[in-house]
């Protein structure tokens, strides 16, 4: 116990932290901002130790008063424990584990610049679908297939909002614990229908997930949410 | 390390975005739990994929590298929900069922609350300023001591003081903690 602590209980005082905790976090719901591709790959390093230590600092200064870079930040931090948990074989963490305690400073350096090239590569090819709900100009890509009308094997179709003029899309088709079930790409028409041999290992009400890519005829791509369909 | 299913472990990164999920998400998010993992997990199959595919098939992925697409993947997908939920609320045909879960009274009160530890925050010395930041976003002494690299029972003592002035300072505003 630290010293000097008032007369508070501990009980009491822990009940107030999560409040203020919880108030805290609710802040990114109303001013969340965002995030651009280039902090959020610092709040990574920073979660993960990479990032010297006053740039940490620095940017935990940041999240104290800006909601959506404290909201990315939780979300790596969740993500980093299990990474933690989970990499025992992974090269890569176990770099980033081992420089934030022990390894000289040009190691640490190491370490940090294949993790910048390995973020990188992943923000590249990351890059987020565009905002669906304001900046592309009304077109939403929704599903056709009521969300209570489950479909029979035999005619499992797929079917979703057309796009503009010359849009292509690309369906990917998964079970609920992410087996891929189908794939279409350079799709024209706005459906697709499952293949009933690939749906025959699935119990009667298993739930098929979705999701869309769109590309438009201007090189624009959007991605739709992701879609459930029940089996009839 | 070859790519294969030994080193890209997908049901375990399935469990672990639930479990992230589950902590992260507000209540009017909780109807949409499901439909964000696996918005999040099929992005991440196919960012994968896109990378096997993009003639960089001897790199080899890692854990590491499946996680932090999906935490970038994840702060994408939280942002267009929550964006998709301030359209319907602007949409008064939709509203009644988006804030049918919400208690007005209590969001009102958890915003004023918010921006009261904000402003406390801004006020407060850097050091406990820093410690307690870290100790509202959920880390442990320990954490927070690696964060900052401080030591363990210096950073303690930043958190205990920095609450107690945060408190003190929120009453101070009128807000009980």
């Amino acid at each position: 116990m630290p010293d000097g602590e008032g007369d508070t209980p501990v009980t009491e005082r822990r009940g107030s932290d999560e409040r203020l905790a919880e108030a805290f976090r609710a802040l990114g719901d109303t001013h969340g901002s965002e995030v651009p591709e280039d902090l959020r790959e610092r709040i990574w390093l920073a979660v993960s130790g990479t990032l010297p230590p006053e740039e940490r600092r620095e940017l935990v200064e940041r999240t104290a008063t800006d909601p959506g870079c404290a909201e990315a930040w939780r979300v790596a931090s969740e993500l980093w424990r299990a990474s933690q948990a989970s990499a025992v074989g992974g090269t890569a963490v176990a770099a980033a584990g081992l420089v934030t305690r022990w390894a000289p400073r040009w190691l640490a350096a190491a370490a940090a610049l294949l993790l910048v090239t390995t973020i990188g590569v992943v923000s590249l090819l990351n890059r987020p679908p565009a905002d669906d709900f304001r900046a592309s100009s009304g077109f939403v890509v929704e599903s056709l297939v009521p969300a209570d009308m489950p479909l029979p094997r035999e005619a499992f179709r797929l079917r979703w909002t057309p796009g503009p003029a010359g849009s292509r899309y690309q369906v990917r088709v998964t079970t609920e614990d992410l087996k891929l079930l189908a794939t279409a790409a350079d799709l024209t028409a706005p459906e697709f229908a499952v293949d009933p041999a690939v749906l025959a290992g699935l119990s009667s009400g298993a739930r098929v997930f979705w999701q869309v890519d769109v590309s438009l005829a201007n090189g624009e791509r959007r991605t739709s949410s992701t879609f459930i369909t029940r089996l009839e | 390390m070859p790519v294969g299913e030994e080193v890209l472990d997908y049901a375990t990164l399935r469990q672990d975005v639930v479990r992230a999920v589950a902590r992260l998400c507000p209540r009017w998010m909780v109807d949409r739990r499901d439909d964000l993992v696996q918005a999040a997990l099929m992005r991440v199959m196919q960012i994968t994929e896109k990378r096997s595919a993009s003639g960089e098939r001897n790199q080899p992925l890692s854990t590491s590298y499946l996680y932090r697409v999906a935490y970038s993947v994840l702060v994408d997908e939280i942002r267009r929900l929550r964006r998709r939920r301030e359209t319907d609320l602007e949409d008064e045909a939709v509203a009644p069922v988006a804030i049918a879960r919400e208690n007005p009274e209590r969001t009102a009160a958890s915003k004023e609350v918010g921006r009261g530890i904000q402003e406390c925050l801004k006020g407060m010395k850097r050091e406990r300023r820093l410690a307690v930041t870290l100790h509202l976003q959920g880390h442990t002494v320990t954490e927070t001591a690696r964060i900052l690299d401080w030591a363990a029972k210096q950073t303690e003592n930043l958190v205990y003081r920095g609450m107690a002035d945060l408190r003190e300072c929120l009453m101070a505003k009128g807000i009980r903690p």
